[in-house]
């Protein structure tokens, strides 16, 4: 009752966002490679590819705006060894802008073949 | 007197939880020499957004796409030898171009694929260390580097980045784009080229 | 933290409308104390205590400012003197007599250690001593003016309360606040700083001060953007075209119309940048360079000279050419003239306090340069075309013109503070005290006339290859003394001139040609020049 109350004094667009959020989360096999901070804000990693090419380890991710609201993604991968290391000094963040309900492929490659394994970092904005 | 510092205590406890300890007792002090002006160490891979000039974000991220692309296609197999040739800076800010190629040279320098020979700038310094060596005299003949054995690179890397704004007053918009091409100095071909292209737009 | 305004503790009484000014500069007082912890005094108390210290304070306010009056009267003589009469006896040395004793003329005038702390005085010794060829000096003179400008830029951002100060004095004379620099002269500073540190042979630190100069320049330009683009919309109705233009594969777009260009000329210097581009070149650095000169393009479209600049930089930075250069490149850059004067003008103003009186507020004008352009420099005969690429008249007027709003605000203000305080001076202190206020008020009332005086008026560019040798140099037919030696990659000769006077700044040499005779064999001479 009372969380019903809350959610009702509360703005429709984060009604929206949490609403959609357990209809069409990020597959469990994707997010075992995603760390997210904080709220998706409707934004789910729909899926991720990951492809050795000429000995290097590259990876596509397609981020998936569920609600109408514009949302921004910050990101980067993080590129790890067998052991679990890092490779490498770490990628810059990136901000990107995903209109409602759009699908956007965000890309990367490792910086050297020790690469195995990857992580991808983000956060969601709700503007 | 005790009963009411209990109490004092108790309710501090519940008020705040557990962040009570870092209350009730002084936080340690940090390794740092500091004055009135605040200066803090920051993320250097953190998204950039003070003002939509060139920034650290866009160097890196023009870094990091172009040697994503070269190392992906596999042009490097057997560690083939490059060099940096120019990069024009056809923008009409002040942007260190030399520095985003540095960038991509430590990576690709760093992966291990590559390896990259003296560039044009940096050749005086080549000379004059092989003039020392051989000239003055100073040095046990067979330990000097001989003259003339330099490796020539196969490949040039020449890029140019350009910029588009447009001003109101109000909304500036900056798009950039840095466009990076490979030659096989040889035959004069292009063997890779990749750009990045990005838009910044600031609200005043 | 208390905020609230208080505009209770004034004097009130018959000054009808004009209170209202004062009222509101009292609130702004009040507003920066409170956002400050510390000083406040009875502007802090709470509303219920100010109505009690209503009276108290309006007559403190009348002694505090008669206290403040004589202060300025007494002791502020260094303060108020002017700034015209010395920078014009000073001007007057170096044109008549030497720099040397021009840099003496200065040095009388600052008597104290804080007057020779001070930012003009530096700027202005600087100048002399770069003039004398003392550079380590000069630049020692021009690092004190810099550490002040940056001062000054780190605290106006952080510390609002600053401008306090600047109110406070503007209510005896806009004389009493410090002296901040405009902001074209802090461009100049750092581009002097760069020429010095050029003709010590410290080209590094020479590069550190370009790259200062235009960073600085860019916090000034987007602080104008608003302005630049509302001229630029208004060009374009009137029907002026942006046109784009490429360089040898570098666009540059300029819009010809003078008022886009006179605004843009106004904070930023076609100098600085090109000389910018052309420090940037000699160090290798291609990259930097070609903005360097394609703003100084902009900023004085049509001019072949820098247009050149632009054009050949591929073909000079390259390493064949570097190799087979057998001439240097130089670069004259000579300066004419003396940059204008604020001259004090005196307004009267009506205000209406005990019926009307008329009230004397001063304000400075720069009147228009009169000095004839320079066309044509020669080479022992080789002629080569000067181009005018900075005009500090237009620069110091527009400044000026920047400057006059708030200007005029705080000449009212203090008018009507002024006044009020001769009226209750009369009132309570007779004649007598009439009379010292009086006194008081139109000694305090003279017009802010500091600015960097020492620069030139205007600023000249030529540029041409020249086989190393000694030259005589004349401008427009003029000798200009001795013959100087030319030589190395690139030179930049530094030249002051007046009408009756040619000061030939030290050679800067960067790099060596190429040995002139061929070296017995090809291959021994590629090896020994390779690149610089």
């Amino acid at each position: 009752m009372k969380s019903l109350l809350l959610a009702a004094t509360l703005g429709c667009m984060t009604c929206l966002a949490h609403a959609a959020q357990p209809a069409n989360p990020t597959p469990p096999a994707v997010a075992a490679k995603v760390a997210l901070r904080g709220e998706p804000y409707g934004v789910r990693v729909a899926e991720m590819r990951i492809v050795r090419k000429n000995d290097i380890l590259t990876v596509q991710a397609d981020l998936e705006n569920t609600v109408r609201a514009n949302r921004t993604v910050f990101y980067r991968f993080r590129w790890l060894d067998d052991m679990g290391n890092q490779v490498g000094d770490g990628e810059s963040w990136k901000q990107m802008g995903l209109y409602g309900l759009q699908l956007q492929t965000v890309k990367s490659v490792a910086p050297n073949s020790s690469a195995t394994d990857l992580k991808l970092e983000m956060n969601v904005e709700q503007k | 007197m005790l009963t009411r510092s209990h109490l004092l205590v108790m309710l501090l406890a519940l008020s705040s939880g557990l962040t009570a300890c870092s209350s009730s007792t002084p936080p340690v002090a940090s390794p740092v020499l500091r004055f009135d002006r605040e200066v803090n160490y920051g993320d250097d891979k953190a998204v950039e957004l003070v003002t939509n000039e060139f920034g650290s974000t866009d160097l890196q991220m023009i870094a990091e796409k172009m040697t994503g692309s070269l190392l992906e296609t596999g042009i490097f197999q057997g560690r083939p030898t490059v060099t940096i040739s120019t990069v024009k800076n056809k923008t009409s800010e002040y942007i260190d171009t030399t520095n985003i190629m540095n960038s991509i040279q430590t990576t690709l320098v760093k992966s291990g694929k590559v390896r990259f020979t003296r560039s044009i700038n940096e050749m005086q310094a080549g000379v004059d260390e092989l003039q020392r060596q051989n000239q003055s005299g100073l040095y046990k003949q067979h330990s000097t580097a001989k003259i003339g054995k330099m490796t020539a690179a196969k490949y040039s890397l020449e890029g140019e980045l350009t910029s588009i704004v447009k001003d109101n007053g109000s909304t500036k918009d900056v798009f950039y784009k840095f466009t990076l091409k490979m030659f096989d100095v040889e035959e004069g071909t292009i063997e890779w080229q990749d750009e990045k292209q990005i838009r910044k737009t600031s609200k005043r | 933290m208390r905020m609230f305004p208080i505009t209770t503790g004034l004097p009130t009484g018959k000054i009808g409308q004009a209170s209202l000014t004062i009222h509101r500069i009292r609130e702004i007082v009040v507003y920066e104390e409170n956002t400050r912890t510390t000083g406040c005094g009875e502007l802090c108390l709470p509303p219920a205590r100010t109505s009690r210290l209503r009276q108290a304070a309006s007559l403190r306010f009348i002694r505090s400012t008669v206290i403040l009056l004589g202060i300025a009267v007494i002791t502020g003589c260094a303060n108020m003197k002017s700034h015209d009469v010395v920078a014009t006896n000073v001007q007057a040395q170096v044109q008549t007599g030497t720099v040397a004793s021009a840099i003496d003329e200065l040095d009388k005038s600052a008597s104290s250690d804080s007057e020779r702390a001070g930012l003009l005085y530096n700027l202005e010794r600087g100048e002399l001593l770069r003039l004398n060829k003392q550079y380590p000096e000069s630049t020692a003179a021009f690092l004190k003016a810099d550490a002040l400008v940056n001062e000054w830029e780190q605290t106006a951002k952080t510390d609002p309360s600053k401008l306090l100060g600047k109110i406070g004095a503007a209510l005896i004379s806009e004389r009493l606040s410090d002296y901040e620099g405009q902001d074209y002269e802090k461009v100049w500073l750092t581009t002097r700083l760069a020429l010095n540190h050029l003709a010590q042979g410290e080209t590094e630190n020479a590069r550190a001060d370009i790259k200062r100069t235009h960073e600085r320049e860019a916090v000034i330009a987007e602080f104008r953007a608003k302005s630049l683009a509302a001229a630029e919309a208004e060009a374009k109705t009137k029907g002026a075209a942006a046109t784009g233009k490429e360089l040898n594969g570098y666009p540059v777009e300029t819009i010809n119309d003078p008022a886009v260009l006179k605004l843009k000329n106004s904070y930023s210097n076609a100098l600085s940048h090109y000389l910018a581009g052309f420090l940037y070149e000699v160090l290798n650095e291609p990259g930097l360079a070609a903005p360097g000169y394609r703003k100084a393009i902009e900023l004085k479209p049509e001019t072949p000279l820098l247009e050149e600049g632009l054009r050949g930089l591929d073909k000079r930075t390259s390493f064949t050419h570097k190799r087979h250069k057998k001439m240097t490149d130089v670069l004259f850059v000579v300066e004419a003239g003396n940059a204008p004067a604020r001259k004090p003008q005196a307004f009267t103003i009506p205000v209406p306090i005990d019926g009307w009186q008329t009230l004397s507020i001063s304000y400075p004008v720069i009147a228009p340069s009169t000095d004839a352009p320079l066309s044509l420099l020669a080479a022992n005969g080789q002629k080569l075309k000067l181009e005018n690429v900075v005009d500090v008249n237009v620069m110091a007027r527009r400044a000026l013109k920047d400057d006059m709003p708030g200007m005029v605000m705080r000449g009212i203000t203090r008018a009507i503070a002024k006044s009020v305080l001769q009226h209750q001076l009369s009132e309570h202190a007779g004649m007598f005290g009439q009379i010292a206020g009086m006194a008081a008020s139109a000694y305090t009332e003279q017009a802010d006339d500091r600015m960097w005086r020492m620069l030139p008026g205007r600023v000249y560019v030529a540029r041409g290859y020249l086989p190393p040798g000694a030259y005589q140099l004349q401008i427009d037919g003029r000798d200009l003394g001795e013959k100087i030696n030319i030589g190395g990659q690139y030179a930049l000769i530094p030249i002051r001139l007046y009408e009756n006077k040619a000061i030939e700044g030290n050679v800067i040499a960067f790099g060596e040609l190429a040995p002139p005779a061929p070296a017995p064999t090809k291959k021994g001479a590629k090896r020994k020049k390779a690149t610089t």
